[in-house]
């Protein structure tokens, strides 16, 4: 891989002068011989430190108050529509004889692969030793932590019995009764529950020195106390770094399979069933892809505001922007590739219910999400072809909201066109939401926010030390002499040990 | 209520309300009584009781174990005080009794649990029919609980209604019994005790008159043999010897009275297909509307029902029946081709003897006539066709019956009216004024009915009636086997049945039912008369009680005068009533399985429509669902249009008995909703509105249609939102859908005596070729009893009791429309209709039965989390309900998507009476869970256990499923294919037999057997 | 620049003793559902207070009277009738005629309403046990019902949860005895473990659960499927 980069450097060697703001600089390439300027700006260890801790220790801003209870009012929906669906029954859904999945098992898959953007970035990206992760790791992550929790809702409510649905945990009982191992379902269970205990293992240790640091800043007794707790006693002694530094990468590694596993088991509750047009090989990839592709979209979508909100520019400079652009145009174009080669299969099967299933999609009674879907996921990424556009904050931004709603019809395609016109024609039916469909739809996106702007609020939002760590020289040299105190011997050691 | 406690108190069903005691005494019980039934599924936003809502979320803790020392509800046992002889708790026993429509009793087997009867089923050793029922026969013992049923006497008090007991009633009547000038109305009844009643009533006093109504009714079969021979005779059909059957507008197989008798005839020809030397039959079925005959039919020609008499006059001609020389036959109006007659009466000719025609009720008498003039000319008689004496024959049409009712109240004539069970404000045609009208103008009116319907909400008197499971009677079949009646269950609600209501009119001492029907049987008993009235209760029926039959019956001459006039038919569209396949004439319209049964032809439940042909609404621009606005005579009525292939263009097809609005009437009357209409009211549309005098003597009328305002959503069962083919692609999905059907339900053309070795390639043809088939699990093996049923398209009418049979046995809820119309019907079976073939307006239409096909490698079971779905060692697909949590997994995996959710709580606070009727023997359903069908597990167990405790092997056809027991034409077979000797191996190993969707390697239990049509193309020679 | 640490050294024994307490914690919740919730506890040993004080041990223990006697159906239907009044009054219109306790009987039998027995070994709707299949295939009535003849009232002994049911389905060689000595509660207790399998061995071979090899038959497998006691 570093010979690979090697060849690869004197491309993307930059030209470390003028403006971050502007996309001419790469402060974001790899440079064999040098650091290279991740953060730009006139920025040292004092400013970046100041910079992401005043998120936490000033007065929230008006702008936060706002879309914190805007988020909190929309949680509100669940609050009440899940009581109501518990008592009333799944017939309060729009689901069916023919289509007996409907928007939980959407938003499931839909929440599962947004939350695959965070652990990607933080794993995979650290053991390729992408340091320009560094700037949003942190957000990406917690981004994952509250997806999960959203996906991980579904299946809880979307049974008929949902205070039985502890059954599908193997313990012990008077019945004698266990779980059914060959049900893809079971292994979803299994798949989500580790993926979100590692995220969350990941994502808490990584903040850990971050933590310490606000600790040390905290002026306030109760947020000493608190930060005191969580940081577990950090300080930043060589001893902390050193097993710190080895406990991430052991967690990197053990994070990456789960990444790709995750949607794989997931898309085993289409593809290991039989139903045309959910019975294809394809499904595992294809699904990792599209969580990719949707976990940056979204990430995208958090940041993009976030860093304008909290003056973060030169943390998360407009360079990280456009990689992650890039990625997003890359697994577009997989998902793009996937839907085709779908079809050439269904053609080249040769078996007639698959081949129907998909001209069904493509021009049945649900083309309209079919085309929403290609038009959203393959269409509108293709316009970061441009610079211009890739680098356009306002752009980008509408960009990820499209891939967004795009990936959510994915879902809602596979699911429920498949359904809607399976193999007896006599049982055919169209299958359309009813409110409680809506609302709790909507109610986890509210879910999702809250818990986000909690986040924004009382963490860190940028993962300091290793900002800090992998500064360019140049800002490092501008810096004052070190001071005594945690947050300082962080820096320095996290730059020995790196 | 208290006046039901007391009552049983003394009668034979005490058991009953002991066990219900719990019920009986809670303060709750009238508003439960008063519940609505069944119980819709709720809105979206819906207000509920406290109570509920702690025992929904009560119950997950409750089964989930409850909390140390809050146990579950404490049951009671409460045993006899001493225990009737040879009756067990929990062991069911069976009665004999006689279920009536049309003036036709039909001999029954009603099981009772514990004193409370749960399911009718037919009188397998009745002479004249099979052990099977009608859809109609089995969901009567959902009518026997309905809580809508009128529970006391009520009387007009100013406009108000009060209730009363029978005790004043008791006084009215036999005061009105002194009074000369009395008229009774009454809905014509087979019943040798009512027809001595009335013989009564006419004899004691003098100026009275027995007038009778039925809204459908047989009476031009009666006037078409009173031409031909004279007097009224009644033609006994034996289907089983007819290989050409003829059908002018005829409905042998489902709404005509001795359907029963017909269907197992019909198919016990139709299924020697398989036998060494095959014999097939031929059916042509000349009609206007699809009917279930229709379907079955090889041959259908759609004409108009005013043409067909014309088409009768040929077919006469062309078989020889020497008509007046006078008759230019005139077809010139109807589609129909000369040579297709021709070919009719040459297939009828060449079968002369095991031939026979059939006229429908709604064909004018010349038509019958004729028809039984082909029938002997062609020496049918004695094989084919037998004609039966009947009883009153000089009694006027119903029509002219009630217009001489109406006339005597306007000439002041009638001064009581007692109306037994007729409910002519709703279904009788106005006489210059409305029946409404009319009765205001007698000073007393007395209606005895088991509803407080239209007609007892005018008159002064409402008496409760009694079910036919309450009551003491009995009834002659088709052939006039005397069958009797007897109670299963002390009356609910203390109603009276008609003959004790006549008795308490005209007795100083009124007599029992019992008393009263032994009366007027005695004179048949042998020396004995305890002993052979107890046979004929054990039996049913009397042996050798049919009536007398003339085995030459003369022909009179000159009978063919009134062909002329018949001949006479308007141009134009016509409109014709049809008997409703579910509530028949309106009587059912309480009843929520028949409500909420698809109809066999249409699909639509808790609906009627008026059926249009596809190439007159395409004229029209109209499609299915859209109002149209039907003119006929000066009466409008706007209904939904419902495209049906083979209607006939010029024909608009309406069925009767929905569109019972009495609670917005009663609103300006009644100060309170009568009870009936808690299922019925606003269903569907008052199609009586449009039927004149003319129309009931006609047998249809005409009409002209229009586009009407707006749309109407019907709830159909299939077709939900049918891809249509111009929506996209151009034909290709259409092309797939009929390729798929052409291997779900496979048909092949057949001559009279199809070859073997030719039907069984052109079935393989149909299915898909397919790689072997490997399978990715270890498949099971089969040590014990392999259950397996197969289904025979060829004789599947599709006439859908089996339908109902399965929701009585296995307390299948009814969920209403709207969950219908949403696709969350809970049919365990559902029977798919498939039209084939180039022409729209007429093509061939199949039914295939579908349930759970008991794959041996079901997909259902791999994908349940819970393993609340798993297979049995007998190769059956066990759905635990107390298991599953409802992820509905197993049902998407399912390709023959027959697996039912229980979406919300179905079966919430069933009212008390419901309750009686559910079967013990299944697990009622909770909201939340999967299901579908067992093949009967709860029957396999218990005949396995009898089995058992007798150390002995079962038998085969020991076991028999609920939908294969009540099968008219006997297609289901189920039974163990491990037996070789089985009747399912063998039909099973049938040249006919194929695995529906077998290429996935499902590997289904349930076989079906293709159907042959045979058309006359495919005759040798 | 020095702080004033937040947390002092002792915390961090506390912060052991807090963890300690919380794991403490988590295991006995644990049992305490585990155990709290099997019906062992909460069915076993339910008793409920009946109408009439009727005591078999006194009927059968000491009179001898055959479980049949009363509960006449249990070999040919699934429920084990209780006995109608007649039954009791068939002596007890001469034994005991003035009685307190038998009042409620002695007015059921003049009333003709029943005597409203609580219904103590009371499986949920959902499960369909059959009598008659067992008693006859020789489950002893003592194998579900424990020493009824030496119960003064009756009251649960087996917890009846399906787990239970299922052992004895599972391996049902040491619960059988010969079918005449079904009602004989106190038969065969002397018996060895050994003796009971190899008695019950016999008589599974009987009934075709075990092929003369004495290995389990498809019949015997069938026990444990769904629908034998789920409908």
């Amino acid at each position: 891989m570093k010979q690979l980069l090697d060849k690869l450097s004197p491309i993307m060697r930059p030209e470390l002068t003028g403006n971050a703001e502007s996309p001419e600089i790469d402060n974001t390439a790899y440079l064999p011989d040098a650091r290279q300027p991740l953060v730009t700006g006139e920025n040292d260890n004092t400013t970046i430190t100041d910079k992401v801790c005043q998120i936490v220790e000033q007065k929230p801003t008006v702008g936060w108050w706002m879309f914190f209870l805007l988020s909190l009012s929309v949680l509100g929906l669940l609050g009440v529509f899940i009581p109501f669906l518990i008592f009333w029954g799944v017939g309060t859904w729009g689901v069916n004889n023919p289509a007996g999945w409907g928007y939980a098992i959407v938003n499931f898959v839909f929440w599962v692969g947004i939350g695959h953007a965070g652990t990607l970035i933080s794993a995979i990206l650290f053991l390729f030793r992408q340091k320009w992760r560094t700037s949003i790791n942190r957000a990406a992550e917690a981004m994952t932590i509250f997806a999960v929790i959203c996906a991980g809702m579904f299946p809880g409510i979307h049974v008929g019995r949902a205070w039985f649905a502890y059954w599908m945990f193997p313990i012990p009982n008077q019945m004698e009764l266990w779980p059914n191992f060959r049900s893809p379902l079971l292994w979803d269970v299994f798949a989500v529950g580790t993926y979100f205990t590692v995220s969350l293992l990941f994502w808490y240790m990584g903040m850990i020195p971050d933590l310490a640091t606000l600790r040390d800043r905290a002026k306030h007794s109760v947020r000493k106390v608190a930060y005191g707790l969580l940081s577990l006693g950090w300080t930043g002694s060589n001893r902390h770094w050193h097993v710190y530094e080895r406990a991430y990468l052991l967690l990197a590694a053990l994070a990456t399979p789960l990444v790709l596993s995750v949607h794989s088991v997931v898309s085993f509750d289409f593809a290991v069933s039989q139903v045309a047009g959910w019975h294809t090989t394809i499904f595992p990839p294809y699904f990792v892809a599209g969580a990719i592709f949707s976990g940056f979209a979204m990430v995208m979508t958090l940041l993009v505001p976030a860093r304008q909100l909290f003056g973060l520019k030169d943390v998360i400079t407009l360079k990280h922007l456009e990689n992650m652009n890039k990625i997003i145009m890359l697994t577009g174009m997989l998902v793009g590739y996937a839907y085709a080669q779908e079809f050439f299969i269904a053609w080249y099967g040769g078996v007639k219910v698959e081949k129907f299933a998909f001209i069904n999609r493509a021009f049945g009674q649900y083309a309209w999400a079919y085309w929403i879907m290609v038009s959203c996921n393959v269409l509108s990424p293709q316009i970061f072809w441009f610079k211009k556009m890739r680098t356009n904050i306002t752009v980008m931004f509408i960009v990820s909201i499209f891939v967004n709603i795009g990936m959510w019809f994915e879902r809602f395609v596979i699911t429920v066109t498949s359904l809607a016109n399976d193999y007896t024609p006599s049982a055919w039916d169209y299958y359309s939401p009813k409110l409680a469909d809506v609302t709790i739809l909507i109610g986890a996106f509210g879910l999702f926010f809250t818990l986000f702007a909690l986040f924004c609020r009382f963490l860190p939002f940028i993962a300091m030390t290793e900002v800090r760590g992998v500064m360019a020289e140049k800002a490092r040299l501008k810096s004052p002499p070190p001071q005594q105190g945690a947050s300082d011997s962080a820096s320095e050691d996290s730059a020995a040990g790196s | 209520m208290s006046s039901i406690k007391n009552k049983t108190g003394s009668k034979p069903g005490q058991a009953l309300w002991r066990s219900l005691d719990e019920y009986a005494d809670s303060p709750e019980f009238r508003t439960l009584i008063e519940k609505e039934f069944p119980n819709h599924a709720p809105e979206l936003f819906h207000s509920t009781s406290r109570r509920h809502f702690l025992k929904v979320m009560g119950a997950s803790v409750a089964l989930a174990g409850g909390l140390a020392g809050c146990r579950w509800p404490q049951q009671q046992i409460l045993p006899h005080t001493s225990r009737p002889e040879g009756r067990a708790p929990g062991v069911p026993v069976s009665y004999a009794s006689c279920w009536e429509q049309q003036e036709v009793a039909e001999g029954v087997l009603v099981t009772s649990y514990d004193g409370r009867p749960i399911r009718v089923d037919g009188n397998g050793d009745h002479p004249f029919q099979s052990g099977s029922a009608t859809s109609q026969m089995q969901a009567s013992v959902l009518g026997l609980y309905d809580p809508g049923r009128s529970s006391a006497p009520t009387h007009r008090d100013g406009d108000h209604r009060v209730s009363g007991s029978w005790e004043a009633a008791a006084e009215m009547l036999a005061e009105a019994g002194k009074s000369d000038k009395v008229a009774v109305l009454a809905a014509p009844k087979s019943s040798l005790a009512l027809s001595m009643m009335r013989k009564r009533l006419l004899r004691k006093i003098p100026n009275s008159r027995w007038h009778e109504w039925a809204p459908l009714h047989r009476d031009s079969e009666r006037q078409g043999t009173a031409q031909l021979f004279g007097r009224p005779m009644r033609p006994v059909a034996d289907l089983s010897a007819a290989r050409v059957l003829v059908c002018l507008d005829a409905d042998p197989l489902m709404t005509h009275p001795a359907s029963l008798a017909h269907s197992s005839g019909w198919a016990s020809l139709r299924s020697s297909a398989d036998d060494d030397e095959p014999v097939l039959s031929r059916v042509w079925a000349v009609e206007s509307s699809l009917s279930v005959t229709g379907g079955a039919a090889d041959v259908r020609i759609p004409a108009r029902t005013a043409d067909i008499a014309g088409i009768a006059v040929q077919l006469a001609a062309a078989t020889g029946v020497s008509l007046p020389s006078d008759i230019a036959p005139i077809v010139s109006a109807t589609q129909v081709t000369d040579e297709q007659i021709l070919q009719m009466a040459a297939d009828l000719k060449s079968h002369a003897g095991n031939c026979l025609v059939m006229a429908g009720d709604r064909q004018p008498p010349v038509v019958h006539a004729l028809a039984h003039a082909i029938n002997i000319g062609l020496g049918a008689v004695g094989k084919t066709l037998r004609f039966a004496e009947i009883e009153n024959a000089e009694r006027l049409a119903h029509i002219d019956d009630i217009a001489l009712l109406a006339d005597r109240i306007r000439a002041g004539e009638v001064e009581t009216l007692l109306i037994l069970g007729a409910n002519p404000v709703y279904d009788a045609p106005a006489m210059n004024e409305s029946w409404q009208q009319l009765i205001d103008r007698v000073p007393l009116s007395i209606h005895l009915g088991e509803y407080e319907d239209e007609t007892a909400e005018v008159c002064d008197w409402h008496l409760n009636g009694t079910h036919f499971l309450e009551e003491w009677g009995d009834g002659r079949s088709w052939d006039g086997t005397i069958t009797l009646r007897q109670p299963l269950i002390a009356p609910l609600y203390d109603g009276r049945s008609s003959i004790e209501t006549l008795s308490i009119l005209l007795d100083e001492k009124p007599q029992s039912g019992h008393d009263l029907v032994r009366s007027v049987l005695e004179s048949r008993a042998g020396s004995d008369k305890d002993a052979s009235w107890r046979s004929w209760l054990h039996d049913g029926f009397i042996r050798d009680s049919a009536n007398a039959v003339d085995s030459a019956p003369a022909i009179r001459g000159g009978w063919g005068a009134a062909i002329e006039s018949a001949l006479q038919v308007p141009e134009g569209d016509e409109i014709v009533f049809l008997a409703d396949h579910s509530l028949f004439d309106g009587r059912y319209a309480n009843n929520g399985w028949l409500q909420e049964l698809p109809d066999p032809v249409t699909k639509i439940a808790w609906d009627n429509c008026a059926q249009i042909a596809p190439s007159k609404a395409a004229s029209m621009g109209i499609k299915t669902g859209d109002m149209i606005r039907l003119s006929s005579g000066g009466r409008e009525l706007e209904m939904p249009a419902f495209v049906l292939p083979c209607q006939n263009p010029r024909t608009i097809g309406v069925s009767l008995g929905y569109g019972r609005l009495l609670s917005d009437r009663a609103a300006g009357r009644l100060s309170r909703k009568p009870s009936l209409y808690q299922i019925a009211d606003g269903v569907g549309f008052d199609s009586y509105q449009l039927r004149s005098s003319e129309a009931v003597r006609a047998g249809y009328a005409p009409v002209s249609v229009a586009r009407g305002s707006g749309t109407y959503q019907l709830a159909t069962t299939q077709d939900h939102n049918p891809v249509r083919p111009e929506e996209f692609m151009g034909d290709l999905e259409f092309n797939e859908e009929q390729r798929r059907v052409g291997e779900f339900a496979r048909v092949v053309g057949a001559g009279f005596t199809p070859d073997h070795q030719q039907v069984a390639e052109s079935v393989e043809d149909a299915g898909p070729h397919h790689p072997d088939l490997k399978s990715l699990w270890k498949e099971h093996e089969y040590k014990s009893h392999r259950w397996a049923m197969s289904i025979d398209l060829n004789v599947c009418t599709g006439c859908s009791a089996c339908v109902v049979a399965c929701q009585a046995e296995n307390n299948i809820s009814v969920v209403g429309k709207d969950e219908v119309a949403y696709g969350r019907e809970m049919h365990w079976m559902r029977i798919d209709r498939y039209f084939s073939g180039e022409d729209v307006d007429n093509p061939e239409v199949v039914h295939q039965p579908l349930t759970c096909n008991q794959c041996e490698n079901a997909p259902c079971e791999q994908v349940c989390p819970v393993a609340a779905t798993v297979h049995n060692e007998e190769g059956l697909n066990d759905m635990v309900y107390n298991r599953c949590i409802g992820t509905r997994y197993c049902s998407n995996n399912c390709p023959y998507k027959v697996r039912r959710f229980n979406y919300f709580n179905n079966t919430k606070s069933p009212s008390v009476t419901e309750k009686m009727g559910y079967n013990p023997e299944v697990t009622i359903r909770s909201r939340g869970v999967m299901e579908k069908c067992t093949y009967c597990v709860q029957r396999i167990n218990s005949s396995k256990i009898r089995a058992n405790n007798e150390r002995r092997k079962l038998t085969d056809g020991e076991v028999l499923p609920a939908c294969a027991q009540t099968c008219p034409t006997n297609a289901i077979t189920f039974g163990d294919l491990a037996d070789p000797e089985s009747r399912v191996t063998a039909t099973q190993k049938s040249h006919r037999s194929y695995k529906m969707l077998a290429e996935l390697n499902v590997k289904p239990r349930t076989g079906y057997m293709a159907k042959l049509r045979n058309r006359p193309d495919q005759d040798e020679g | 620049m020095s702080r004033d640490p937040i947390f002092r050294p002792w915390m961090d024994q506390l912060l052991k003793l807090v963890g300690a307490g919380a794991a403490v914690t988590g295991i006995y919740v644990v049992l305490m559902i585990y155990f709290g919730f099997s019906p062992k506890t909460i069915s076993a040993g339910y008793m409920p207070e009946q109408p009439v004080p009727y005591s078999h041990a006194l009927h059968v223990g000491e009179l001898g009277l055959d479980c049949r006697y009363c509960h006449t159906t249990v070999e040919s239907a699934g429920f084990a009738a209780i006995p109608p009044t007649q039954t009791c009054m068939n002596c007890h219109e001469k034994i005991e005629p003035t009685s307190v306790n038998l009042e409620p009987v002695r007015s059921s039998f003049r009333t003709g309403l029943p005597v409203r027995w609580i219904k103590v070994h009371d499986l949920p709707d959902y499960v369909y046990f059959n009598h008659s299949a067992h008693v006859t295939r020789g489950v002893s009535c003592v194998e579900c019902h424990g020493r009824v003849d030496h119960m003064e009232e009756v009251h649960q002994v087996k917890p009846l949860s399906m787990g239970w049911c299922l052992e004895c389905h599972r391996d049902p060689a040491p619960h059988l005895r010969p079918v005449d000595k079904v009602t004989d509660l106190g038969w065969g207790m002397e018996r060895t473990e050994q003796e009971k399998i190899d008695q019950g061995s016999e008589i599974m071979k009987g009934l075709g659960l075990y092929d003369e090899s004495g290995h389990p038959t498809t019949r015997m497998t069938l026990m444990t499927n769904c629908s034998t006691c789920h409908r």
